[in-house]
This record gives C-alpha cells, sequence and structure tokens, in this order.
C-alpha cells in the first residue's frame, strides 16, 4: 500500500512536470526576471555530436518550465530559512532593505577617472567656472549597520578621501546622510537613493557653495508609486521583500524638457508612463538619456509662472549617472537651465559642450562604486 | 546525461519508464540497452562508439574463455579483456599524464593526444573485466544473449559515477527479474533522497568550498582554509553517496539489485573502517581483482603490505591521471599500513572519541590532495590550514562560517545514521494497520516535499557540477 502510493505518486509527478512543460506555450520574455527566455534549440547533427544541443536544452527546460519564477521564489525562500544572508551581489540586510554589495573598488580605473575630471576641473578654473564633485556614498556605505554581520564590504570613504587628495572640490555629504541614516534615505529593493536622500545631499552641495538651501516643504510632495521594486529586488527575486514609496518633489509640475537635442521634447521631469513598468524609478528624468536640458517653463505670455524676485539665471551642467536622476528635481529651478549629460553615451566634447551652451557651474554627480567602475568618465576631459 | 537534470528527469526518465513497463517481458532489456546508449550518448555522442566496443570485446572473451575452457588456450579470453578494457583507460586517462611524466623525468617530447576523458570509462571498463574475469574463474555463468550482456555494461543507472556492480552481482537479474510496486518505491524514495544530498546539500555546501578554493593562497586565512574542506568533504559525500543512492534507486525502479556503495563513512574510528564504508564497491573490486590475486593476506606480513601499497597507489590513480592522486592513495596506504601494524590495536585500547578525532583528521589532510589536480596548490592549502597563512580569521571567514552554518550542522547530521534511525522509528511506530494512512502521508510529505525543493534549485539553475569527469 505504502510503495504503491509512492511509486504512483513519482510517476505523476515526473508525469506532471513533462506534461505541463508539453502543453503551456513558451515564453519569448520573462517579466519578473527582465530576460529573454531559451527557445527550443534548433536540432541539427552538428549541434547534437558537440553536445551544443544538449546543453540548450536543459536550460530550455530550466526556461520554460511551467512556473517558472515561483520555482525561483521557493529556491530564495529556502536559501534564507537556511541562512543565506546574499544571493547575486546583493545583502539580505535588517529591517527589510536588500543592499547591493560593494566588496572592491577598481583602483586603476579610480586613478584615471580621478585624472580626467581633475583635467577638466583645471579647464574650468581658467575659465572661472565652478565645478564640484559630489560622490554619492551607497547603502552599504551609509546603512552598513543594517548589513549582515562580518559582511565583506569596501569602505567608499577611502574614494571621496583619496578623490579630496587629488584636488577635486568634493561636496562632502557622508556625514549628512549618516545623520539622517534612519530616515527613508535609500530604497529598501532598489540600489538608489530617495529623492530625501538626494534632498539632503543637495542641502549639503548648498551649504559648500556658502548658501542655503530651502526647506523640504519648500517643494511640493507627491508619491508617485507605492509598489516600487527595483533592480536589487531583480537580483534576489525575493518574494519577502519589501515595496518602496516612490516620491517627487517639485516647485514647479512643469519645465520644457528636451532629451537628446530635440529628439524628445516633453513638459515634465517626470516620465510617469514608467510607473506601469517594473522599471519604476525612470520615472526620473526618463531613465538614463545621452543629453537632458531642463528650462525653467515661461508661459506663452512671457511671465514667469511664478513671483519671481529672485529670478535664476546661470546654467548648470551636471555629469552624472543614475543617481543625479533624483537629485536633478532639487535644482532645476534654481537655474534658468539644468543640462545633464551621461558619458556612457555622450560623445562629443564636454568642453565644446560647455562654451557652445554657455555653463555656468558644473556638478560632477556619481554614486562611488559607479565613479570607480565606470569605463566612460575619462570621456570627460577630451 | 546527469541524473541531476531537468532534461533526465522530466524527459529521459519518464518515457523510459513509460516503455520499460509497456514493453513485454523479453523486449525489456532491449529498451533499457538502447535507452541506456542513449542516455551515455547524451553527453557523449561520439564515445558511445568506445561503449559499444567494449560490450563486444568482452562478450566475445567470455565466449573465448569457455571454448578453451580446459585447454592451454584458455586465457587467451581473459587476456584480450584485460588488454583491451586496461588499454582503452590507459590511452584515454593516463597516456597524455605518462607523456608529461616522461617529459619531466627525460626532457623526451612525447606527442599527447590531447583527447577529454570519456565520461564513467573508469566505471565500465572496471565492470566488463569484472564479467570475463568471473568466467574465467567459474565464479558466473557465460552469457550467452548479446543484448543481454549489452545491458548489464550500459545500464544507465550506475553508468557514470557507479556504484560499480560486477557481473555477478546481477548475473541472475539480468535475464530473470522481478517487478513489483514493492520495489519500485523503495526506489522511488531512494532516488528523492539521492536527489536531495545531490542538488540541495552537495550542491550548495560546494559553494563554500568554490568560495576558498578561488580566494588566493596569499589571502587566505586558517579559519577559511579548514572550512572550505570540510565543506568539501560534504560536497564530496554527498555528491557521491547522492549518485549512488540515485543509481541504487533507479535500479530498483527498474527490477535490479545494485550493492550498496556508502555505509556512513564519516562515523568511522579508524581508516581502514573508513574505506570499508566509502565507495565499497570499488574497494571490493580492488580486494576482488587485485588484492587476493596478489597473495592478499595469506603470504605472510611482508608480501600483505606490498599488497596494500600497490591497491592503494592504484585506487589513488583510478581516481584521476594526477600526481596528487598517486598522494591521495599513499596518504591513506600509509595509515592503512601503520594501522595494520598497531595502530589499530592502540586505538581500540582508547576511548573511542580517539578513534573518530585521529579519522576525521587523516581526513582533512587527505580532503586537499584530493581536490587540488596542482599539487602546489593542495600543500600550499595544507600549509595554511597548519598556520602558515597571513592571519588566523578575518570577517571573511566569519561571514562564510556564519552563513553556512546552518547548513554544516544540516550536513553534520546527515552524514550520521541518526535520520535513517528515526525514519526507521517512525515507519516501526506506523507500521500498523490503523496508522497506515498517516505513513502514507508521512511518505507523501517527504517525497513531495524534497523533490520540490530540489527542483527548485534546479530550474533556478543553481551551481550542479559534475565532479567526477576526472574518474
Amino acid at each position: 500500500m505504502r510503495n504503491k502510493i509512492t511509486s504512483i505518486l513519482f510517476i505523476l509527478m515526473l508525469l506532471t512536470g513533462a506534461g505541463l512543460h508539453l502543453l503551456l506555450p513558451d515564453r519569448v520574455y520573462s517579466e519578473r526576471e527582465r530576460r529573454k527566455l531559451e527557445p527550443l534549440p534548433d536540432v541539427s547533427a552538428r549541434s547534437i555530436l558537440s553536445g551544443e544541443f544538449g546543453r540548450k536544452l536543459e536550460t530550455y527546460l530550466a526556461d520554460q518550465f511551467p512556473g517558472r519564477e515561483d520555482w525561483v521564489a521557493l529556491q530564495t525562500i529556502t536559501e534564507r530559512i537556511l541562512g543565506k544572508r546574499e544571493s547575486g551581489g546583493v545583502y539580505y540586510a535588517d529591517d527589510g532593505y536588500l543592499i547591493e554589495a560593494c566588496r572592491s573598488l577598481n583602483n586603476r580605473q579610480l586613478a584615471a577617472n580621478t585624472q580626467a575630471v581633475k583635467a577638466l576641473q583645471d579647464e574650468l578654473d581658467g575659465l572661472g567656472i565652478p565645478m564640484h564633485t559630489l560622490l554619492v556614498p551607497t547603502a552599504s556605505q551609509i546603512l552598513h549597520d543594517k548589513l549582515p554581520p562580518y559582511a565583506p564590504n569596501a569602505d567608499q570613504q577611502t574614494v571621496t578621501d583619496y578623490v579630496t587628495e587629488k584636488g577635486l572640490h568634493t561636496v562632502v555629504v557622508s556625514p549628512i546622510l549618516s545623520e539622517h541614516k534612519d530616515e527613508y534615505i535609500y530604497y529598501k529593493a532598489d540600489h538608489h537613493w530617495t529623492s530625501l536622500g538626494a534632498y539632503y545631499a543637495y542641502a549639503a552641495w548648498m551649504q559648500s557653495k556658502g548658501q542655503c538651501a530651502d526647506r523640504l516643504d519648500a517643494w511640493q510632495k507627491e508619491t508617485l508609486a507605492t509598489d516600487f521594486r527595483g533592480t536589487t529586488y531583480n537580483k534576489v527575486n525575493d518574494p519577502w521583500a519589501a515595496y518602496d514609496t516612490i516620491d517627487a518633489y517639485y516647485k514647479n509640475v512643469e519645465h520644457s524638457v528636451d532629451y537628446n537635442r530635440g529628439y524628445y521634447v516633453t513638459k515634465s521631469i517626470y516620465e510617469r508612463r514608467y510607473l506601469d513598468s517594473r522599471d519604476k524609478y525612470a520615472v526620473f528624468l526618463n531613465s538614463n538619456q545621452e543629453t537632458t536640458v531642463v528650462r525653467r517653463k515661461t508661459d506663452p505670455n512671457g511671465t514667469e509662472t511664478r513671483e519671481m524676485e529672485d529670478d535664476p539665471g546661470g546654467k548648470l551642467l551636471i555629469i552624472k549617472d543614475s543617481y543625479a536622476n533624483t537629485f536633478a528635481q532639487f535644482v532645476v529651478d534654481d537655474y534658468a537651465e539644468t543640462h545633464l549629460i551621461d558619458l556612457r553615451f555622450f560623445r562629443g566634447s564636454v568642453l565644446q559642450y560647455i562654451r557652445e551652451q554657455g555653463i555656468t557651474e558644473v556638478l560632477v554627480l556619481y554614486s562611488i562604486p559607479d565613479f570607480a567602475a565606470e569605463t566612460a568618465i575619462p570621456h570627460c576631459s577630451r | 546525461m546527469v541524473f541531476s537534470s531537468l532534461t533526465f528527469l522530466f524527459l529521459f526518465l519518464p518515457i523510459l519508464l513509460l516503455t520499460y513497463y509497456a514493453s513485454p517481458g523479453r523486449a525489456k532489456n532491449a529498451v533499457l540497452f538502447f535507452g541506456s546508449l542513449l542516455f551515455y550518448a547524451w553527453g557523449e555522442p561520439v564515445y558511445v562508439v568506445l561503449m559499444v566496443f567494449s560490450t563486444l570485446l568482452d562478450y566475445t572473451c567470455g565466449r573465448l574463455v569457455e571454448r578453451y575452457r580446459g585447454t592451454s588456450k584458455q586465457k587467451i579470453g581473459l587476456i584480450l579483456s584485460l588488454c583491451g578494457n586496461l588499454g582503452l583507460l590507459f590511452f584515454f586517462k593516463y597516456a597524455d599524464f605518462l607523456a608529461d611524466a616522461l617529459h619531466m623525468v627525460t626532457g623526451l617530447n612525447v606527442p599527447k593526444h590531447g583527447l577529454p576523458l570519456p565520461i564513467g570509462i573508469s566505471f565500465y571498463t572496471f565492470q566488463t573485466m569484472s564479467y570475463t574475469i568471473d568466467v574465467y574463474r567459474g565464479k558466473a555463468k557465460m552469457q550467452q544473449n548479446i543484448l543481454s550482456f549489452g545491458t548489464y555494461v550500459t545500464l544507465f543507472p550506475q553508468l557514470i559515477a557507479g556504484p560499480i556492480v560486477r557481473y555477478r552481482d546481477i548475473a541472475e537479474e539480468i535475464d530473470h527479474r522481478t517487478h513489483s510496486f514493492d520495489r519500485f518505491g523503495e526506489g522511488a524514495r531512494r532516488f528523492v533522497t539521492g536527489l536531495a544530498k545531490k542538488v540541495l546539500l552537495a550542491n550548495n555546501i560546494g559553494l563554500l568550498w568554490e568560495t576558498v578554493l578561488h580566494t588566493e593562497i596569499a589571502q587566505l586565512t586558517t579559519a577559511s582554509a579548514w572550512l572550505g574542506i570540510v565543506a568539501f568533504g560534504f560536497q564530496i559525500y554527498f555528491d557521491f553517496s547522492g549518485y549512488s543512492d540515485m543509481a541504487i534507486g533507479l535500479g530498483s525502479m527498474l527490477g535490479f539489485t545494485f550493492p550498496e556503495n556508502f555505509n556512513y563513512p564519516f562515523i568511522s574510528k579508524s581508516v581502514t573502517e573508513f574505506w570499508q564504508r566509502w565507495h565499497i564497491s570499488l574497494g571490493a573490486w580492488f580486494r576482488d581483482y587485485v588484492y587476493i590475486p596478489l597473495g592478499g593476506n595469506r603470504r605472510g606480513l611482508a608480501i600483505q603490505l606490498r599488497n596494500i601499497a600497490v591497491v592503494w597507489l592504484l585506487t589513488g590513480f583510478w581516481h584521476g591521471a594526477g600526481w596528487n592522486y598517486i598522494l591521495w592513495g599513499a596518504w591513506f596506504c600509509f595509515f592503512l599500513i601503520a594501522e595494520k601494524l598497531f595502530l589499530l590495536r592502540l586505538l581500540s585500547r582508547l576511548p573511542k572519541v580517539c578513534g573518530h578525532i585521529y579519522t576525521q583528521c587523516v581526513l582533512m589532510i587527505s580532503w586537499p590532495l584530493f581536490a587540488n589536480e596542482d599539487v602546489g596548490r593542495c600543500f600550499s592549502h595544507l600549509r595554511v590550514m597548519f598556520g602558515g597563512g597571513v592571519r588566523v580569521i578575518d570577517d571573511a571567514a566569519c561571514y562564510q562560517f556564519l552563513t553556512y552554518a546552518p547548513l554544516l550542522i544540516v550536513c553534520t547530521i546527515g552524514c550520521t545514521p541518526l535520520m535513517k534511525k528515526a525514519g526507521e522509528k517512525i515507519v516501526a511506530f506506523l507500521q500498523a494497520p490503523k496508522k497506515q494512512p498517516v505513513l502514507a502521508l508521512c511518505d507523501l510529505v517527504r517525497l513531495v516535499g524534497l523533490s520540490a525543493l530540489s527542483l527548485a534549485y534546479l530550474i533556478g539553475g543553481s551551481y550542479n557540477p559534475f565532479l567526477y569527469f576526472r574518474f
């Protein structure tokens, strides 16, 4: 009786798995994993003899397995029960944070990048254009108390110290972020900082220029999403991961926004169509674009939409990674024009761009791990 | 193909089982034979020819032995089989190694073929040889039917990672075996247990070893070196014994009784005992076909010690063509001889725990030799284990330890008979007819639970290595 049940059950499991696999249609793309799934491999004598067919078939079976994502979630749950503290380079940190590990910093790339940014700074010094560098420590630095005990974690402060020592005009943000580390300054399931975290950095930047930032309530706060799960969630696929809230802060809801030299022109720095996708952080400044220009809006009659005794002039250029996308919310009303350049896509000369556009101030803004790893940064001194 | 793959579980196995049980009695062997060839050809499309050759060779040799029995030519079949099989093994597994060794010693440039090792060649050549030798010795009857013989040689459950099933172990079952729900059910349970051991325990603890292995020696701490080697011991045990469980389970589902291969080796109180519990079928093979023919223990102590030495160097060398494997065999040989001479007597007078500790020490020092083909790395790992590293402990070691502590505990319990005993108690308790449904429910939870978890890991595509490609 016992063995009969076991036998039938075993056979049933094999047949159900095989049967469902056969009956259910294959999928091309996994929305939850954000990747293309392996299709049924082509049969040819060569692929069979080389063993390639067998390998691809195994990947195909795994990718197209009925309920694949739920199986992967089961694996994640088991791993967590067994005490696993990280997955795919992401730590399971306290209070539901998924924190991207920063194990080591690439010192050679860092040196090259620092040298290039310094060269640009020297040029601009000559032209009398002020330039600051703001390097953002990521959650693994500021929230290191939340990391699992003894988790290997590089000290990002060494990067800030290094670039300062090399003569860059740095904006120090670690103290203010640390001071507010109990607030919601980093997303729990994404590697970015929140708008609030960016505000504190903005305040530090203003202070370093001898100015005082407006209080946060000078901006209107709007909650854009409450169900955001970003990059770190995608890496671990943890069904228990928290949902993040995305807040926007603005003084004027409308601007004139020009992406990639007229390729796409719109009225808001928030690209709300992304709120229905999985990549919700892209709501800020339309993901990462080569060049973005945000102009303060003037209404058709030529009068300012807001009473402007402190009519701002000046043109700010931010050379940046995606951390600047939330940061930009706070600066776009301080300047007549805010330009953003992503060096990964920008193929011109930054210096020439600055001259042509009449830029009056420059800010280099990167997260520290990106600044130490990004190979496109040396372009900035071209 | 390996058992711990989706291709095997959801393509090969269901089709094979359905075809097998739908076929009439006499066709079952044909189903197995061709199914097994397909199984082997999946990973080694070209080398399947070798297996067919090995089948034909020993089938013929067996016939030759019978044909010339009692005449002066009766050894021809035997010698042909030994030369053929050992020749194959030598050519594919050892020729390049010896070419390198020769080059190192004499400076001669011997050409190398550079061919990859056919998977399982060390297993099936040993099995086919056992047939001819047993027929020659009169311990097994000659197999008339080439299909039956082919079924034995290619039998997929034990083909690529053992156990080494000697022909006489299953001679009867090849042509007359019974199938029943009892055998199938037991087999299914055994298979799922083996799968879980491989996929859940071995693969995951193996990750810890991988991390340590890929740490620069200069940055390795004593604590990490030990942690890594403990993990490696667990990985190789759960992987290998898991494979054997799956093989034995599949055999049982198909009506075969394979010999046991592992019997909780880590609870041994001496190295001698360890080798009676670890890879039992290999030990039995070397005992029956090398140790005893050399005179075993009946021709005086000196000859016996020589025989032990020969067997253990060969055992080491069987595991792979590398100096590290020879050293590994020699390491065990040393302790086996010492135990034979005085150590066993000494240990029997000491508390049992001394034997356990001593055996574990010998094993822990042996694993680095088994795990690294690069002898230099073997010794530098050992050096770090014994305090030659930069530091005794660092954050990384603490982190690894804390991360893997639950799994290490599960593995520790898993390598003792505790769970098995508990299981037997439960079964005995639930044996009464009234409690049968509860027992069935327990079975169901265990079977479905272990299968589901293993499946999740297979689909998740985590680390799933095949460790025996050097055997």
